[in-house]
């Protein structure tokens, strides 16, 4: 129900557009400001203008791009990824991102295209910089390398396709791009942020010193030094010499202890059906605006107040409702994974599992087992680790996980 | 949820109006760039750092220094803390009784604990001077027990060293989410401990909370210098050595604060209180400025 209305509200002005403007000619693609964390923020107009001006400078536009020498991106991939799809004679293509992206992840990588709403798990929003599936430590950001296995491999288990026949230099492109949109999202929220904090009467500096050291370069470096953060699987992390089925028994118990906690999730049979109502960051930020927004609409109708305080705040209301029904996916909760299934998003491999395990999943409720910070101790030991991941690996080969004999022959019957 | 239907509604009939008559209810729209503007600030950041560099920060024109006091009370009667549902772990987290709605305490004096006082100054006291990355300073104990967080709200210093621990014998994951600093989501295993930094400022509070047993919830803001205070269970609270001589600006945040991301905004013009839920003093030099009660009305708070 909510999905058709948000859905109505969505198109109507497209369909009023497109009635004015009449077929064939049509604006270029824009980069849109997520209008949710604006409202919530109460950024006003005028610096919302701002913010989208300084983005514009800083990033150019999604048919003309441009980025600063700070955030360390090569124009000329981005130049190919970017803008409408075409070949020329020579079979060079460019428009990448739009033909093989944009339908899911949204022109400006907000997750929000036209596809999104019907796909679950939902597309990545890139803008807040968090990705789930890599080998840095948690908070880090993904290695270029991670996010071209993303693009070769495809996410195992979700919509998100292999695009193993694009050739070498059209996946470098994407990766590029891929960055590049998560780096103007994040320094949008930097923007905001730092409108949010100004004082009354007080104006965002639009110097090199605020808005390039201050906001863009830290988030340009922390892609920079993506492959420092590189969890190892070797050395003091390697695999202990052990008999698999002794680290198995051992990660079996560590997955039901109080220590691991795993089972407090995954459920105490695997089947991920432990705790299933918490979040990811996406859509917690949306269910907690859907709360703050309920609860304004509540002191609206009861509580006492000025005039002038009750025109601010209806229109604080009316503002965030139309974001939210415009600009958000409804939220969802982040069921854990059923592990006897065997389908892992983020690899199969064991040094896949490890990291899972060693960091947990950022942005998703799933927690780090291993050190916080390098070199700190952490929950469990390496050791530990290698034994839950031996654990997780036997999982969907025990007994139970297989469906019954007679099942298997009805469902090949059935195709 | 029932509100977000009625508000959607009343939205998308808006918007249909607004298509047929062009009335004027507010909707949120992306605005579009600008390109000579856009462009303009594209030379100024070509053009690189400008000499001298650094932020400029406003200069001080105080000297001395002087102290901050006053009290937040509920003004008319306060609701009465309803308790948590409680869905998992109830053996352990349910032993002792149910658990509390935390997050509005109104004592019997109607003193509102909890709210955060912290200051935006640019003149600091050497006892309130930021702490060194490597500082050797206590840990402060962040604790977990009856599957509650024990601080609910927590004020620290930039670099504190944070004690996570766990007393339950259940295990916890705290997952903390700082806006600029490094988030954090780390499994506590029973009786076990970890240790943890916030490494930046923060405007707001970040909120901490555990995925496991979603109805755990506590704050924590980092701070440069030492001008904050969390207000007790009698609504006080009180920051010493701030500037003096100089107009300074407080902010005022509570978890249940209506205004922006919590801010608390009282109808004290007097104190040039604005809607981020800030307010500004003038203190004198050796003066201790008490504020008196601080009426906060039902209506500044969600
Ligand atoms: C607080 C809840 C929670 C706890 C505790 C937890 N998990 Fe998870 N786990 C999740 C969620 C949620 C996901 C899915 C996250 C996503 O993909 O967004 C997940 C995903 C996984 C995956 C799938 C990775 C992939 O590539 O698809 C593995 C493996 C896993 N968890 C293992 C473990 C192990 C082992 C432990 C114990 C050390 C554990 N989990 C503890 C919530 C939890």
């Amino acid at each position: 129900m909510r999905t058709i209305l948000s859905g109505c509200v969505r198109f109507t002005p497209c369909l009023a557009l497109v009635l004015l403007v009449g077929c064939g000619q049509s604006d270029p693609p824009q980069f849109t400001l997520d209008m949710v964390a604006i409202a919530e923020k109460q950024i006003p107009a005028n610096q919302q203008q701002k913010v989208a001006n300084i983005l514009e400078a800083m990033f150019g536009t999604p048919d003309d791009p441009f980025v600063l020498p700070e955030t360390g991106l090569d124009l000329a991939k981005l130049q190919m990824a970017a803008g409408p799809v075409k070949s020329d004679q020579f079979g060079h293509e460019t428009g990448l991102y739009r033909r093989h992206c944009a339908h899911c992840h949204g022109t400006t990588g907000d997750g929000l295209g036209p596809t999104a709403m019907i796909l679950n798990p939902y597309p990545r929003d890139y803008r807040q910089g968090k990705f789930k599936f890599k080998s840095t430590e948690r908070p880090a950001k993904p290695t270029d390398y991670d996010l071209e296995t993303v693009l070769r491999q495809g996410v195992q288990g979700t919509a998100m396709p292999s695009f193993a026949l694009l050739p070498d230099a059209q996946i470098d492109a994407l990766v590029e791009y891929v960055k590049y949109l998560s780096m103007r999202g994040q320094t949008e929220i930097g923007l905001t942020d730092a409108m949010a904090d100004l004082s009354e009467g007080e104006e965002l500096p639009l110097t090199h010193d605020t808005l390039v050291a201050e906001i863009l370069a830290p988030v340009a470096e922390s892609w920079q030094e993506a492959p420092d953060k590189i969890i190892p699987t070797d050395g003091d992390n390697a695999k202990p010499d052990m008999p698999k089925a002794e680290s198995i028994a051992a990660g079996e118990k560590l997955f039901y202890s109080a220590k691991a906690n795993c089972a407090k999730c995954h459920g105490w049979s695997a089947l991920g059906d432990g705790q299933t109502n918490d979040y990811d960051d996406w859509s917690k930020a949306i269910h907690e605006a859907e709360e703050s927004l309920a609860s304004d609409v509540n002191t609206l109708n009861e509580a006492e107040m000025s005039a002038e305080e009750r025109e601010a705040l209806a229109r604080h209301v009316a503002l965030l409702s139309s974001a939210l029904a415009t600009d958000a996916l409804p939220p969802r909760h982040a069921i854990p994974r059923n592990l006897r299934q065997g389908v892992y998003r983020g690899g199969r491999a064991p040094y896949d599992i490890y990291r899972r395990i060693y960091a947990g999943i950022n942005g998703a409720p799933m927690p780090a087992v291993g050190p916080p910070f390098p070199g700190a101790p952490g929950t469990l030991t390496s050791d530990e680790i290698w034994n839950l991941v031996d654990y997780v690996l036997s999982l969907p080969y025990e007994p139970i996980s297989q469906p019954p004999r007679d099942q298997r022959a009805v469902s090949r019957a059935q195709l | 949820m029932r509100y977000w239907f009625a508000v959607l509604c009343a939205v998308s009939v808006a918007c249909g109006t607004t298509l047929l008559s062009g009335c004027g209810r507010p909707v949120a729209a992306s605005p579009n760039p600008q390109p000579q503007a856009a462009n303009e600030i594209r030379e100024t950041l070509l053009a690189g750092a400008s000499e001298g560099g650094g932020s400029q920060a406003a200069a001080s024109t105080g000297t001395g220094w002087g102290t901050l006091r006053g009290t937040f009370k509920f003004a008319g009667t306060p609701p009465t803390p309803g308790t948590l549902d409680v869905t998992r772990d109830t053996e352990v987290c349910s032993a002792n009784g149910p658990i509390r709605d935390n997050s509005l305490l109104v004592g019997p004096d109607k003193g509102i604990a909890n709210v955060v006082v912290y200051a935006r100054v640019n003149r600091v006291h050497d006892s309130a001077k930021p702490l060194e990355p490597g500082a050797d300073v206590e840990p402060l104990v962040f604790d977990q027990k009856d599957c509650m967080f024990t601080t609910h709200v927590m004020a620290c210093q930039v670099n504190q060293p944070i004690d996570i621990k766990n007393s339950d014998p259940v295990g916890h994951n705290t997952k903390i989410d700082p806006r600029t600093g490094v988030p954090f989501n780390q499994t506590v295993g029973a009786g076990g401990s970890l240790g943890y930094k916030l490494v930046s400022e923060e405007a707001l509070p970040a909120p901490v909370s555990c995925s496991i047993h979603p109805w755990m919830q506590a704050y924590m803001l980092p701070r440069e210098d030492k001008y904050f205070a969390v207000t007790t269970s009698d609504g006080g609270f009180e920051i010493p050595n701030l500037p003096a001589g100089e107009e300074i600006e407080l902010q005022v945040w509570h978890e249940r604060g209506g205004g922006p991301g919590g801010a608390v905004v009282l109808p004290r013009k007097d104190l040039k209180w604005t809607r981020k839920g800030r307010f500004k003093v003038n203190l004198k030099q050796d003066e201790t400025l008490d504020l008196g009660e601080l009426e906060v009305p039902g209506s500044a708070l969600k």
